[in-house]
């Protein structure tokens, strides 16, 4: 067992994290991470020989996040906050493109709040656990091609949710 | 990711990498100890580790593993296996569970495409559009759904006259797997151009393995009959038609959406 505690310190980041952008809630999220290493633990034996454990183990978790929201029936925002102090990656702005560049990177995260699930987690996989096409095949546990669409279908509407948030300023 | 991993990234996906940079995660629990304490909790309470419905299949699948499984698998489509078992249906549910438990969210014939990648569509004039939509992103699947009507009776436990399931079959040769009661038929029938079986005369139960190999089943979809067959890369079924000619009438009508 102390083995698989350590595998479980390893990965539980990022399977954390994954579980977060299901889930939504920190709370749920660490639930549903919690059951997938168990799961997990369980399919252990089936586990192919030389694979890479990360993804693997990240399907078991997002798929246990995935019951878990679907059996609760609640959909939550996504419990992201923006680091207030942390600057745009363009030299040295001046006061007011700092201001402005926070103010946008708070709405983006709402936007991605607002996903559905499918989308919220392909954008999270992508963008924030920095999961290359391949590693988010394994993942989502669809052909690279679904990768590709169901990306790209996000992207769009997040592009969308930001339109319509100009719209109604 | 850096200023010059931004470069040549869109617009919105720039947006994205500078936001990943700038978001504050909540701690990451500590889940070593708690997994280890749940996995021992749940070895000391032994037949306590799976729920008893899921219990009962494994327990089919086991006894199978016993005498050979590989004898007992007699046909093969796309992402199906089809295993003759003695295993009995599993207890009824009520309607409103086939949705949530059996065949995912609703959703629109435009939105089940797009989840698929693609989509086969009956377009029998005696079915008419499907009643209901559903696509459950667990399996990739989605489930185009009729009430019954004349001469297509409503299943009891579901209320459903027919259903058409589909999935891509690329995505696992062991995914699905049909298990079939004691004098249940399986016969080879042309759909089209391509090869499918039809199956008759008994019950059976349908259920698949989710992503870390667990068998989870759907009894849900409980139905008499089934056809299954395998055409532009997706694994369909139908369940529920009156007969084997009517269930080739809506298979050979589906066009591509």
């Amino acid at each position: 067992m102390a083995a698989y505690e350590e595998l479980v310190r390893r990965y539980e980041e990022p399977a954390f994290r994954a579980a977060l952008f299901v889930c939504g809630d920190a709370d749920e999220a660490r639930d549903a991470a919690q059951e997938g290493f168990v799961r997990a633990w369980q399919a252990l034996p089936r586990f192919r020989q030389g694979a890479e454990p990360r993804p693997w183990l990240m399907r078991i978790v997002v798929n246990a996040a995935r019951n878990r929201r679907r059996g609760s029936g609640r959909r939550s925002g996504l419990a992201l906050r923006v680091a207030q102090d942390r600057p745009s990656d363009a030299a040295a702005p001046s006061p007011e493109v700092a201001v402005l560049a926070g103010e946008r990177r708070v709405e983006l995260l709402a936007a991605i709040g607002r996903l559905r699930e499918d989308d919220r987690l392909a954008i999270g996989l992508r963008w924030f656990a920095e999961l290359g096409e391949v590693e988010m095949a394994e993942v989502l546990g669809v052909p690279r091609g679904t990768v590709k669409s169901r990306l790209s279908r996000a992207m769009g509407r997040l592009r969308e949710i930001m339109a319509e948030g100009k719209t109604d300023d | 990711m850096t200023e010059g991993r931004l470069q040549g990234l869109d617009p919105m996906e720039a947006a994205l990498a500078d936001l990943a940079a700038a978001v504050e995660w909540p701690p990451t629990p500590a889940l070593a100890e708690s997994v280890s304490d749940a996995i021992r909790a749940r070895l000391e309470r032994g037949s306590g580790w799976r729920p008893a419905r899921r219990g009962l299949v494994l327990g089919v699948l086991a006894a199978l593993l016993i005498v050979g499984l590989a004898a007992a698998i007699g046909y093969a489509v796309g992402g199906l296996r089809i295993v003759h078992s003695g295993a009995p249906p599993g207890s009824p549910l009520a309607p409103e569970l086939v949705a949530e438990r059996g065949l995912g969210e609703r959703v629109t014939l435009d939105r089940a495409a797009e989840e698929l990648g693609g989509l086969l569509v009956p377009a029998e004039p005696a079915l008419g559009p499907p009643d209901h939509v559903y696509y459950d992103a667990g399996t990739d699947a989605v489930a185009l759904a009729w009430t019954g009507r004349p001469g297509l009776p409503a299943d009891p436990k579901s209320g459903l006259g027919v259903v058409v399931t589909q999935f891509r079959a690329d995505i696992g040769p062991e995914t699905f797997e049909k298990l079939l009661n004691e004098g249940v038929v399986v016969e080879q029938v042309i759909v089209g151009d391509t090869t499918g079986y039809w199956i008759e005369g008994g019950q059976h139960f349908f259920y698949f393995r989710d992503a870390e190999g667990n068998v989870v089943d759907s009894t849900i979809r409980l139905v008499g009959t089934t056809l299954m067959w395998e055409r532009d890369g997706f694994t369909a079924r139908i369940e529920g038609a009156p007969n084997v000619e009517a269930a080739k009438k809506i298979a050979e009508s589906m066009k591509p959406r």
